[in-house]
């Protein structure tokens, strides 16, 4: 017999393959009909129990006549929210994990297929199972309307939100799963994954409650409405923005210049909240939004500070190939490209930059309107003092390691060292003056010597200063100390020369 | 078939997990055509070098390059250019084999009509005409072995890696798998199978890797490793008289450099320790003593007798 075999083909990408495998499963998929069938049993079961129980109550009461329509709204947004919340996201980190397992990876990964893609595909995959949920709710959510006390914006309103929570929580569960991390901490992450599902379900309700009670219908003329639902959008896209960069690291090859994409995407989004909340600042006169970009800025250097000084040190020769050749161009790429040193002057530049912006512009707006007279440089010193101890912490990490653990843990081991050491911190010199008997339960001050080490304490103002002198000094010290490893690293960012 | 020859090189390649060394600084190489066994006793690291040869797994140090292309330092190519077919059988629910290939074939960048045509090509290669629309749950252990080399060739890769492809399949599937394997390499494919039947190996394979405890104790091409194991250790002879056959028995055992001599019907069996020169002066001897020779030959090692040898040997 004559067989033939397929030939190279030109390479040429359509729907996305992932997604379209997982459809086609989840059309087979008996746990999807099941749950399906389930969800619609309770949409019936419940409007029919609401609808008889009303008939058999009579009509006494005319305004609960027209709370018809919004109590079932109520009933069935809890029961859509919380199906979709509690079964997509499960059901797509499931599927996922089981692919993903270290000892049997699925062939998808060894295919041309590229990391965004299996994201973008997992992601759409729950989406149209979340639509598919949202259109089995709509004939229910559609007769709503008819029994009255709910305009149809708020329904859409009230959905569309609904929507989004569900996405970025599709997107948490695939980043939980994609994280190469351990058994037990991908447990703990699953855990606090599920409290945060039943809080979204919760606060989701409680606010679609509020939403149909109000009646969005009225006020979408008005600016408030859009710009809530315009702020909304954008902290809810740069949260999804953030997982699906961070999953797609995730699941890159460790060859791969991984951290580019994630440093180039927090960089952009602080800058456009910076824009943004520099705008809105200066349209109310004062500094309560830019203090919300302030948080955002620090959390975001504090994750890079933590995230960076555990990558690994060995450039990859596929990220030497792409450093730029001009020495112009490789400052900044040394900034933005994998390895730990870049990591952690990145996230120093972005915390200098976040609290010297910060600074200026309350300095200015004090100048311009007498807006909180020290309220800047209050925010500014707890800031400071908060990211030195990261640094400092981060920095004795990554001393620790280089002198002690090299031979024994992985790089990426210095993250954990110096979250460990945060908490060894607080709670060390706290040990040692109780041991020491000079542990004081009279005194409730926070000015001790044994609260230095505490990230907490910095709040407290009396001893913010002696806080920023010690966070200070040990950054200092611990970063002095760590100079040949930041050199090394600078010395062999070079491009590769290939023969 | 092959655009242009493909070489295949692994390079001190090492994977530790944890103390354990999986493989310890392994060197080989393979090209188009070649169908290379991969040999080794249960733990010698076959199927560890397998994985990270397909991407699936990196390795701790060392490299290996397919045309230069370092699996380590760019999997995304070298990708395009393997084809896997692993030891665990295809075990996804909910989906046919259509579908299955169809989604390999999207994920490898196939789209359209090239896609439907890699598709009915491989259906058509691996004979899967009757089973396209069945799930794959539903296969027996020879379909899915099917499917999975049907998945491994829908981009045409250039190599493929087989881990254990014959295991539990039963003798017609062998064949037809035997026949698959030779259709594969005479279309130029660079093959590297590991199997624990030695015997089906000697008949498909032109090439041999033999590792063990994660290193590598013989490489080459069959002829090769024959020859090196010749020069070193006994070699078999096949000796047919015309008669007189336990007199040159009895004479063989007299001569020096014999080690064993055998009868096994009308054929005397002589193992002897040394090179072609023995083999020579031995067959001068007998006619010398006037023996009437029908048939004197050397008798060809199996890959199970190298492979017993080397480990032996090492062993030893």
């Amino acid at each position: 017999m004559k067989r033939r075999f397929p030939f190279r083909w030109p390479v040429r990408f359509g729907l996305n393959p992932v997604l379209v495998k997982e459809l086609r499963q989840a059309v087979r998929s008996r746990f999807v009909a099941a749950a399906l069938l389930l969800f619609l049993l309770v949409q019936v079961g419940g409007t029919g129990i609401m609808l008889v129980v009303r008939n058999l109550a009579g009509i006494e009461n005319y305004s609960a006549l027209f709370e018809a329509g919004r109590m079932m709204f109520h009933m069935l947004f809890a029961v859509l929210t919380a199906a979709c919340l509690l079964f997509i996201p499960a059901y797509t980190g499931v599927r996922l994990a089981a692919e993903r397992r270290q000892d049997n990876l699925d062939l998808l990964y060894i295919t041309a297929i590229r990391p965004p893609a299996v994201i973008r595909g997992k992601q759409f995959a729950g989406a149209v199972i979340a639509l598919l949920l949202f259109g089995a709710s709509a004939p229910f959510m559609s007769f709503t309307y008819l029994l009255r006390g709910i305009d149809l914006p708020s329904i859409f309103v009230a959905l569309a939100a609904g929507f989004l929570v569900i996405q970025v929580m599709i997107l948490a569960a695939i980043f939980v799963v994609c994280i190469p991390a351990s058994r037990v901490f991908k447990s703990l992450l699953g855990v606090a994954m599920l409290i945060s599902i039943f809080w979204a379900i919760t606060l989701l309700n409680v606010w679609a409650a509020h939403v149909v009670e109000t009646g969005v219908g009225s006020t979408l003329r008005s600016g408030d409405f859009w710009k809530a639902a315009a702020s909304s959008l954008g902290l809810g896209g740069t949260a999804a923005g953030f997982l699906y960069v961070l999953s797609v690291a995730a699941i890159s090859p460790s060859s791969a210049n991984r951290a580019l994409p994630v440093r180039a995407y927090a960089t952009g989004a602080w800058l456009c909240w910076g824009v943004v909340a520099g705008i809105l600042s200066a349209r109310q006169g004062d500094l309560d939004v830019m203090g919300g970009w302030l948080v955002f800025g620090l959390v975001l250097a504090g994750a890079g500070l933590f995230i960076g000084v555990g990558e690994n040190e060995t450039i990859s020769a596929r990220v030497r190939r792409a450093i730029p050749r001009r020495a112009i161009w490789r400052a900044p790429a040394f900034v933005f490209w994998s390895g730990p040193a870049g990591g952690v002057v990145w996230a120093a530049l972005l915390a200098a930059s976040t609290i010297g912006f910060y600074h200026l512009w309350g300095s200015s707006l004090r100048a311009r309107t007498g807006y909180g007279s020290s309220q800047p440089d209050e925010t500014v010193m707890i800031v400071v003092a908060l990211f030195l101890h990261l640094f400092g912490y981060a920095m004795t990490a990554v001393f620790l390691w280089r002198w002690l653990l090299k031979n024994r843990l992985p790089p990426s081991s210095r993250g954990v060292t110096a979250m460990l050491l945060v908490a060894a911190g607080a709670i060390l010199p706290v040990a040692l003056a109780l041991a020491f008997n000079k542990f004081s339960i009279t005194s409730p001050s926070l000015d001790r010597w044994y609260y230095l080490g505490n990230v907490a304490a910095v709040f407290e103002k009396s001893c913010r200063g002696k806080h920023i002198i010690a966070a200070g000094v040990l950054a200092v010290v611990m970063t002095g100390l760590n100079l040949p490893w930041f050199g090394r690293q600078i010395r062999a960012f070079k491009p590769l020369r290939e023969k | 078939m092959i655009d242009r020859p493909l070489h295949v090189e692994v390079r001190d390649l090492k994977r530790f997990y944890g103390k354990t060394r999986a493989v310890d600084g392994i060197s080989f190489a393979f090209e188009s055509g070649h169908v290379f066994g991969f040999v080794g006793p249960n733990g010698a690291g076959k199927t560890t070098t397998l994985r990270v040869l397909a991407t699936l797994d990196e390795p701790t140090d060392g490299d290996a390059f397919l045309n230069g292309v370092s699996v380590r330092e760019d999997p995304e190519v070298v990708r395009t250019m393997v084809g896997f077919v692993p030891d665990s059988l295809p075990t996804h629910s909910d989906i046919t084999v259509l579908e299955y290939l169809d989604f390999f074939a999207r994920a490898y960048g196939l789209g359209g009509r090239e896609r439907t045509a890699a598709v009915e090509g491989v259906v058509e290669f691996t004979r899967l005409q009757g089973l396209r629309d069945k799930l794959i749950k539903s296969l027996s252990k020879g379909m899915k072995q099917r499917v999975s080399l049907g998945r491994a060739l829908i981009h045409d890769p250039a190599v493929l890696l087989m881990d254990e492809p014959a295991a539990g399949l039963d003798p017609r599937a062998r064949i037809e798998f035997r026949e698959l394997v030779a259709a594969l390499a005479e279309a130029g494919k660079a093959i590297l199978i590991s199997s624990h039947i030695l015997s089906e190996l000697t008949e498909i394979c032109n090439g041999v890797v033999i590792i063990d405890k994660g290193k590598v104790l013989e490489t080459g091409t069959m002829e090769e490793v024959r020859t090196r194991d010749r020069t070193r250790f006994r070699r078999a002879l096949a000796i047919r008289p015309l008669d007189r056959h336990e007199e040159m028995r009895r004479d063989l055992l007299e001569t020096p450099r014999v080690e064993q001599v055998g009868l096994v019907g009308a054929e005397l069996r002589v193992e002897i320790e040394g090179s072609d020169e023995e083999c020579c002066a031995i067959l001068a001897g007998l006619v010398q003593l006037g023996y009437r020779i029908v048939e004197f030959r050397p008798c060809r090692d199996d890959l199970e007798d190298v492979f017993m040898r080397i480990t032996g040997k090492e062993t030893e």
